[in-house]
């Protein structure tokens, strides 16, 4: 037995001032808005900035939700969108993800297959952010290409071509830090 | 040396290693598969392919969780918003009270239970429990549908001389067998508020 207020159900109430089903929408949503944000932006603080815009960007467009759209396809695109805008206004030297530190002294399993993924993390914010976002939507929210075609408005060819180059790099990256 | 280039490149048997890595991403099939069954080059770039990927995999399934003042500063900056068009109203005219409800899917249908209903199932038990009184009626008990279950807080007036944990422990227990029993929802909590006494003081 599945018991859940439907999103729609929520966002009817919402858009007729019931604060109480909005706070339930953007708490269902949070850490999907924030995951991408931060996976986008690679800064928690910047992160947490654009997941409260995506949010109140969803309080302010409740009444464009008439059912054809789903809630997380519209949050995925918003949220994307934002990131990008703020990815493309920083100062080119701001872009640079910090660099991660040696990790060969430390013997110990955990440690290094941490760092091995913050050096992933690394690698993923070095891409471009036109191939940063079909990357993120795609290996770590298991988009299909379709549905990232849809988030960034562009072609299902164009979205496979940048994921494709994506990968590329990431691998490069990864055997890189592997054999460092 | 690893087997894959920097570049994407080539292997030495002329396999495209981008080939490869959105075979082993995106899970396909070869697209040669006899080759690449008794291909060594291939073999080892799909293995060490493999290993690299896991780590996207592992990243993946890592649980990031917002932080808590998230929500918490999106419903402040809402309530702002809406600060200016209430203040001279009183609430119940600009935020029109909703009826919200359980709802259980079927295979053909949902089922809908309105929050009032599971507020007048509690009233009901509160009546049958002689020296508890329910206060502010179905109205003033409060039913939050969430997901999988149902919490209630009620308000009582207990008679003078009755024993308070006795009495809120057969109204918790009665309005919990009540409320599941009828509805099949599972009740997460009753609060139950002590605010009156009556009877001879």
């Amino acid at each position: 037995v599945v018991l859940r207020t439907a999103d729609i159900h929520l966002l009817r109430a919402a858009e007729a001032g019931d604060l109480i089903a909005f706070e339930e929408l953007a708490r269902r949503y949070e850490a999907l808005v924030y995951r991408v944000a931060l996976r986008m932006l690679g800064n928690p603080a910047e992160a947490e900035d654009a997941a409260q815009e995506v949010l109140l960007q969803l309080w302010k467009s409740l009444s464009a939700f008439r059912g054809e759209s789903s809630l997380p396809t519209w949050l995925y695109r918003v949220t994307t969108n934002l990131c990008l805008n703020v990815v493309r206004g920083r100062r080119p030297t701001d872009s640079m993800p910090e660099e991660v530190e040696a990790v060969g002294a430390s013997p110990h399993h955990a440690f290094e297959a941490k760092a091995k993924l913050r050096a992933l993390t690394v690698a993923i914010g070095r891409l471009s952010p036109e191939q940063r976002a079909p990357l993120v939507l795609r290996e770590l929210e298991g988009l299909s290409y379709d549905e990232i075609a849809d988030a960034l408005e562009t072609t299902i060819p164009a979205v496979k071509g940048r994921i494709h180059r994506a990968r590329i790099e990431l691998v490069g990256a990864m055997r890189q830090h592997e054999w460092a | 040396m690893g087997v894959v280039d920097r570049d994407g490149g080539r292997l030495a048997c002329g396999a495209e290693v981008g080939v490869l890595v959105d075979q082993v991403a995106d899970a396909l099939p070869a697209t040669d598969p006899p080759h690449q069954a008794s291909c060594a080059h291939c073999q080892a770039a799909l293995r060490e392919l493999e290993l690299l990927w896991s780590d996207v995999r592992e990243l993946a399934s890592q649980d990031v969780v917002a932080p808590r003042s998230l929500v918490e500063r999106v419903i402040s900056r809402v309530r702002g918003e809406l600060a200016p068009s209430v203040s001279e109203l009183p609430l119940e005219a600009v935020v029109p009270r909703l009826v919200r409800h359980a709802l259980f899917r079927a295979d053909r249908g949902t089922t809908r239970i309105a929050d009032a209903v599971i507020a007048r199932l509690a009233a009901k038990v509160v009546e049958q429990v002689p020296g508890a009184q329910l206060l502010g009626g179905p109205r003033g008990t409060n039913v939050d549908v969430g997901e999988g279950a149902v919490s209630i807080a009620l308000r009582l007036a207990v008679v003078y001389g009755a024993s308070v944990p006795e009495l809120t422990r057969t109204v918790r227990s009665g309005v919990i067998r009540a409320v599941e029993a009828m509805t099949g929802l599972t009740v997460d909590s009753v609060d139950v508020a002590v605010e009156e006494i009556v009877g001879d003081l």
